[in-house]
């Protein structure tokens, strides 16, 4: 049984990390909240579905629409919302993703309704019996594509030049300017990583519980802050540390003390984490310069 | 001159007193009264919470969860204690204070967006639990509150919970203006400014952050009450953190720093949907929308648009108390 | 004997494994103006944040006008007569010049004189208004009272900033290079601010300063900070003469090369 949740841990803990490496990536360049990045998810889910509702629902072609649609969005997104309000107080741009946040989750509710929607996926995996554990095909699947993913994003840091550069602006954005990077280019491609990365990690999400809601947005994004902080803000191994003691803690939780309150394991921990380590497992102190 | 807020001041809530108490003697359509009713709770919980953003500048997504915390107090109390309404009250404002003061030691040492973080962390446990929690009726609410009763005196009508809401909001911006106009208030807005600089100058800024935090609760938690006794029927979706971005919105349109502006920003996005009657279902979207587009291009709001030449009228009030200058 | 208003005493700091000072022990009293000077890294801002109370040394004390503040908050020394100001300026840049200076001026007035708007409370007002006025006087910033801090250029709030400092009725002054980024008549007008400011009130100044030539002809006396320890003190012309003190400099100029 423990072993059941912990591969059932490991593969929401992939799809986790997806999100919140996105995120991570969005806010190291941005260093600023965005507080709509779940809503986007999750209303390019709803379009890409709709969409393709009656031609087909391959996994890959789902797959590929999510993450073009997200990524147009997120390039939208930099552009009317962060773009503006770069140099405003914080308070501005935090303000103007809430509204952005408040808007597409109620065009949502206004599209499609509230009610749940069933996420129609065809999944590639079969359902696998391995030591008495039964690993859903959606699972597995998550997984796999979770590791890939991190694979490709890790490769892409480290080995290109596009890499270092996305790195160095996060280290230190004034002096990567200083060596020549182009700041606008390279906020706008994080972005669409960013971004692109949260609509893989939208599909398998999606596959896996079956279904998809408007409000949905508001859990993930919160999940997703949850695991950065816990992991530790602005570090990209500790986003995926962060997101798997995340999935531990909520899978457990759900099968061992209540399912209920779940959702809320998510806030309990980052709270516990705030006050004991604010700068996360592997996060880096930021000393205030006086 | 002999008022507490100065005499132009006075002159200008006079001139919105006085429709305010006489629209009741127009008969108008009962709906009217409702919304007006609902119009002045919500501006309590912001008044309080524009002390808490506007003044002290500390942002949080908290408040529609202690408005929450405050609601149900008070059901649970009028329901299985059958306590008057003045004690639910008075007890929802002290649960929703008490709870914040034990949660914002801890927090308020944080960093501006971690806090905002842990504020929503906050919010999101609340409405989870109250949506869950056999005690608080689970999904379904709680249903039955008593009608508020004052004196023996029942309150149930449509335009005497409309006096009586109202006298609520004069009573919590009576409070929120003799704080911001008193050494407490200048702390708040030092605070707001640059906390190392006001430390400096001998503001003790965690105990500031924390009363500040700690009082727009409890004006949260007062509405709450006032909330419950209204509709007489508490439910999870009025307290979820959307509803808290959405108080957030009403602030940045009606202007923080300023005593009107969050009276404004909810009189605003509350009564124009429902003018617009086709709109009302859009209305949320619009918020939204509304918020996405002001926060940039007019971070004052309506009534702090004068921030961008002069200082705040209510930072200009202070220096000019003294009756000595302009 | 003049009042010893400021002791440093055994000063030690260490972040994690880095010993920031070390043994750093000196006095300013009354009427005076010592200039804590040294090379970049030297540990003189650190100094200066732990006399504030923004941090707490490894070892040492802290004694302001004979009272030990070393394990004191920010806002507990501020009140024992202590005013700052920063590296980074940091003026109330929302709110008006005269705002700021008046946002510093302690006044005790009971609560009820506060609910009331008694006329004592008007009177206490009104006085601190005045005073607040005067300190902007003293500066040269009264045409600019009613301006928002923020739209000031950059050498006047620094002049705000020193106003405000003040406005606490503070005895001891803490300047955090006051001429950093200041013109050479800015910097002339700040010296001879300076020396106002001491005769006037009578208060003791702490000064960091980075530019030697600006503490020159400014200080009482100077002390030496090199990798956190003090290695020189006494007389500007004392100082400038030790030979340990010019290798510091230079040696540290020719490192740069």
């Amino acid at each position: 049984m423990v072993l059941q949740q912990l591969a059932n841990s490991l593969a929401l803990g992939g799809v986790y990390a997806l999100m919140t490496l996105g995120y991570s990536l969005i806010f190291g360049v941005l260093r600023l909240l965005h507080f709509a990045y779940g809503d986007v998810m999750v209303i390019s889910g709803y379009i890409a579905l709709t969409l393709l509702a009656a031609s087909s629902h391959s996994f890959g072609l789902t797959l590929v629409s999510v993450v073009v649609i997200v990524s147009l969005l997120g390039v939208f997104v930099e552009r009317v919302i962060f773009r503006p309000t770069r140099n405003a107080p914080h308070i501005v741009s935090l303000i103007s993703s809430i509204g952005m946040s408040l808007m597409i989750q109620n065009a949502m509710l206004l599209l499609w309704g509230p009610a749940r929607r069933l996420f129609v996926v065809e999944i590639p995996v079969p359902t696998m019996l391995a030591g008495g554990m039964q690993l859903s095909g959606s699972r597995i699947l998550s997984i796999v594509v979770s590791i890939a993913a991190m694979v490709a994003l890790d490769t892409l840091l480290r080995r290109t030049r596009f890499g270092m550069a996305i790195r160095g602006t996060i280290l230190d954005p004034d002096a990567a300017v200083l060596m020549g990077i182009n700041r606008e280019f390279i906020v706008a491609s994080t972005f669409i990583a960013g971004s692109a990365l949260s609509g893989v990690a939208m599909v398998l999400l999606g596959s896996m519980y079956g279904a998809i809601y408007p409000t949905e947005g508001t859990a993930i994004g919160t999940k997703t802050f949850a695991a950065a902080i816990i992991g530790g803000l602005g570090s990209i191994p500790g986003a995926v540390v962060g997101s798997l003691l995340l999935a531990f803690a909520e899978t457990f939780s759900a099968a061992y003390v209540s399912v209920k309150y779940k959702d809320a394991i998510a806030m309990v921990l980052l709270v516990l984490v705030l006050l004991i380590r604010p700068a996360g497992i592997l996060g880096k102190h930021m000393e205030e310069n006086i | 001159m002999g008022t507490i807020l100065g005499f132009r001041r006075y002159l200008l809530w006079g001139a919105l007193m006085i429709p305010a108490l006489l629209l009741p003697i127009l008969r108008l359509p009962t709906f009217i009264y409702r919304i007006a009713t609902l119009i002045f709770i919500y501006s309590c919980v912001n008044t309080g919470y524009n002390l808490l953003v506007g003044y002290c500048g500390i942002i949080s997504v908290a408040q529609a969860g202690f408005f929450g915390i405050g609601a149900y107090t008070a059901a649970l109390m009028s329901i299985h204690l059958h306590t008057s309404f003045v004690v639910n009250v008075v007890a929802g404002a002290l649960m929703a204070a008490t709870l914040s003061a034990l949660l914002g030691l801890p927090i308020l040492r944080l960093k501006g967006q971690y806090l905002v973080v842990a504020t929503l962390g906050i919010n999101q446990v609340i409405s989870l639990v109250a949506c869950n929690a056999e005690f608080t009726g689970g999904p379904n609410g709680l249903p039955g509150i008593a009608a508020p009763s004052i004196l023996g005196i029942s309150i149930a009508s449509p335009t005497s919970l409309y006096y009586l809401n109202l006298g609520g909001l004069v009573l919590v911006t009576a409070v929120a203006a003799l704080l911001v106009h008193s050494p407490v208030g200048r702390s708040m807005i030092a605070v707001r400014e640059d906390q190392l600089a006001a430390e400096a100058i001998g503001i003790n800024v965690g105990a500031t952050k924390l009363l500040t935090f700690t009082l727009a609760a409890a004006i949260a938690g007062l509405a709450g009450g006032f909330y419950a006794h209204n509709g007489l029927y508490v439910s999870w979706q009025t307290f979820i953190p959307g509803e808290s971005f959405i108080m957030l919105a009403m602030l940045t349109i009606g202007g923080m720093g300023t005593l009107a502006g969050p009276v404004l920003g909810t009189a605003l996005l509350m009564a124009l949907p429902e003018a617009l009657r086709s709109a009302s279902l859009y209305r949320f979207f619009l918020y939204g929308l509304a918020l996405s587009v002001v926060a940039p291009l007019w971070p004052g709001g309506l009534t702090g648009i004068r921030m961008k030449r002069k200082a705040s009228t209510a930072t200009r009030a202070l220096s000019s108390q003294g009756g000595s200058a302009a | 004997m003049r009042k010893v208003l400021l002791k440093v005493d055994g000063i030690s700091k260490s972040f994690g494994g880095l010993k920031a000072l070390q043994d750093v022990s000196f006095e300013v009293c009354a009427d005076e103006v010592v200039a804590l000077i040294g090379p970049n890294g030297a540990g003189k801002s650190t100094l200066l944040n732990i006399v504030n109370g923004f941090h707490r040394p490894s070892a040492g004390h802290i004694i302001v006008d004979g009272k030990d503040l070393t394990q004191s908050q920010v806002h507990e020394v501020a009140l024992v007569g202590v005013g700052r100001t920063f590296q980074k300026i940091r003026v109330f840049k929302g709110l008006t010049v005269l705002e700021n200076v008046r946002m510093a001026v302690r006044t005790s007035v009971g609560s009820m004189d506060v609910l009331f708007r008694t006329n004592r409370f008007k009177d206490v007002e009104a006085g601190a208004l005045d005073r607040s006025r005067r300190l902007l006087d003293l500066v040269g910033l009264t045409h600019r009272a009613e301006d928002k801090a923020g739209s000031l250029p950059y050498g006047q709030q620094r002049l705000v900033e020193i106003a405000r400092a003040l406005a606490g009725s503070s005895r001891l002054l803490l300047l955090d290079e006051p001429g950093a980024g200041m013109n050479e008549e800015e910097i002339e007008s700040l010296k001879s601010l300076i020396t106002r400011i001491r005769r006037e009130f009578g208060v003791a100044i702490l000064l960091v300063e980075h530019n030697v030539d600006f503490v020159l002809h400014l200080s009482n006396r100077i002390v030496v900070l090199d990798h956190g320890t003090v290695i020189a003190g006494g007389t500007p012309t004392e100082v400038i003469e030790n030979p340990r003190v010019i290798e510091a400099y230079l040696g540290r100029q020719r490192h740069e090369r």
